[in-house]
């Protein structure tokens, strides 16, 4: 994105509505297996976890067969996808949505209302607003203590603007709200994925005029960023022209989230640091770049 | 109604709901039991770069142009030139190694690749017992026919061998076409003694 915005390349619609489709199937594969992960964390051997990745399973094979990967994909392009999605994909991609609030469903009444993940999770590593906002954490984990903060709104980029979804925002910011938190954005997820796959325009998938190879910049500097499954993702970039950037920074959301780690922990457990830990939702080959 | 302990039966019921659905319904039960039975992978599915021939692996179609050497992100490609008795390159690689335990298969070698030489594979049961050179793949296992490619990706082989087809009739076009002109030419220009013009 900070290479289009630096570049001036107009994304064709289609291409925006297919990103808007893959970051959420992404969003809802991701917290799939961060709730699912959660009673893992607990103690429980794998139960929830394999409900969670049973449905994972059926987003990752879409990926799969539209990409050629199950989770690097290496779909997108600067200007467009790389791949169109035929209509037979898309019969695909509707059907996962079709039947995912099914399994939410099943899957909050094994953990919603659950007696020990309530004993567990709730008022345990809470996270205060104010410092939330001070330690510059994004994603479920800010909403969850109450920031109402996210980039597909602040930015409204690509098509969010034309896609009607809530925001929610937790009351108290212990591991329990940042789980629920999950449940409710899977939701508004699924709502925008009806509407994007209703809306889909046809036409080109990728700009025409973007080159792989010995694609030129023009000089200057651009931030791109997105709200990804767990927190906002930027991307700084300067370029003095030519193909090869200058400097270039990333902004990731786990290793900024990860930093408040300690501030929750305190007070608490040996035990409950696990599941703080798992409530954040990290990526270590993220952090540990 | 609400009774202590209400979330617990109901999750309990959700377990043995699955549990027994298991024995009756097929989206249930979701184990494939692996070596024996096997999922299709997509056809869009790749795992590991390999290289196309076309007639005999003594001639594959790279031309050792080291432009997927450069592209690839890890750095996992390395290329020499082969040369014949007098130094002069011939074209073809002498050595083509892939360190797959490297390779993060980003697929950019393919795409940037001019003469649709090096292309996916999808076979994924690639696992060794050495830790350091088994891993990497020598210039003989990286070489499989375009009969193979053929196989694996139907559509997209098909594609490719037409635009190869499309391109060699160009190109044979243009030599016929640029062998005319110059019969043509030789011809509209009668062979005028060479006075005065001396080159």
């Amino acid at each position: 994105m900070a290479v289009e915005k630096l570049a001036g390349i107009k994304v064709p619609a289609r291409a925006e509505y297919i990103r808007v489709i893959m970051a959420e199937l992404s969003r809802l594969q991701n917290h799939a297996s961060a709730i699912g992960f959660l009673l893992q964390d607990c103690g429980a051997w794998g139960t929830p976890l394999l409900y969670a990745f049973k449905e994972r399973e059926k987003i990752l094979d879409f990926f799969e067969t539209v990409s050629g990967s199950r989770m690097m994909c290496n779909y997108m392009r600067f200007g467009g996808v790389r791949v169109d999605l035929t209509d037979v994909m898309l019969a695909m991609a509707r059907k996962i949505v079709a039947e995912f609030p099914k399994f939410l469903d099943e899957f909050e009444k094994l953990m919603t209302t659950n007696e020990v993940v309530l004993a567990r999770c709730q008022r345990v590593g809470i996270l205060s607003k104010e410092l939330a906002i001070a330690g510059s954490i994004s994603g479920p984990v800010a909403r969850a203590s109450g920031v109402e903060y996210d980039v597909r709104k602040v930015d409204k980029y690509g098509v969010y603007d034309r896609l009607e979804f809530g925001v929610p925002v937790g009351p108290v910011g212990d591991v329990y709200d940042r789980y629920y938190i999950r449940v409710l954005e899977m939701r508004e997820s699924i709502k925008i994925l009806q509407q994007a796959l209703r809306d889909i325009p046809a036409g080109p998938a990728q700009a025409v005029e973007v080159k792989l190879r010995g694609f030129k910049m023009p000089a200057g500097d651009g931030y791109g960023r997105i709200e990804g499954p767990k927190g906002e993702l930027g991307f700084y970039l300067v370029s003095e022209g030519g193909p090869k950037p200058y400097r270039y920074h990333v902004r990731p959301p786990s290793f900024i989230n990860l930093t408040v780690l300690e501030d929750m922990c305190l007070g608490h457990k040996v035990a409950d640091a696990i599941i703080i830990l798992g409530s954040i939702d990290i990526v270590l080959g993220e952090v540990d770049r | 109604m609400n009774y202590p302990g209400k979330g617990l039966v109901e999750g309990l019921a959700v377990t043995a709901r699955n549990f027994v659905g298991s024995y009756f319904y097929k989206d249930r039960l979701i184990t494939v039991q692996y070596p024996e039975e096997r999922v299709q992978t997509p056809e869009n599915s790749r795992t590991f770069p390999f290289l196309v021939y076309d007639e005999s692996p003594d001639r594959p179609r790279c031309t050792a142009c080291k432009i997927c050497e450069v592209e690839c992100p890890p750095k996992c490609i390395y290329i020499v030139m082969d040369r014949d008795e007098k130094g002069k390159p011939r074209q073809q690689p002498k050595v083509f190694d892939i360190d797959i335990s490297v390779c993060m298969q980003c697929q950019i070698c393919v795409e940037v690749c001019p003469f649709e030489s090096i292309k996916m594979d999808n076979d994924f049961e690639k696992s060794k017992y050495g830790r350091f050179n088994d891993l990497v793949q020598r210039l003989p296992d990286l070489l499989k026919s375009n009969e193979y490619y053929l196989k694996i990706k139907p559509a997209e082989a098909a594609e490719v061998d037409a635009k190869l087809k499309a391109e060699a009739e160009a190109k044979a076009a243009k030599k016929a076409a640029a062998a005319a002109a110059a019969a043509a030419k030789a011809a509209a220009a009668p062979p005028t003694p060479p006075t005065g013009t001396v080159t």
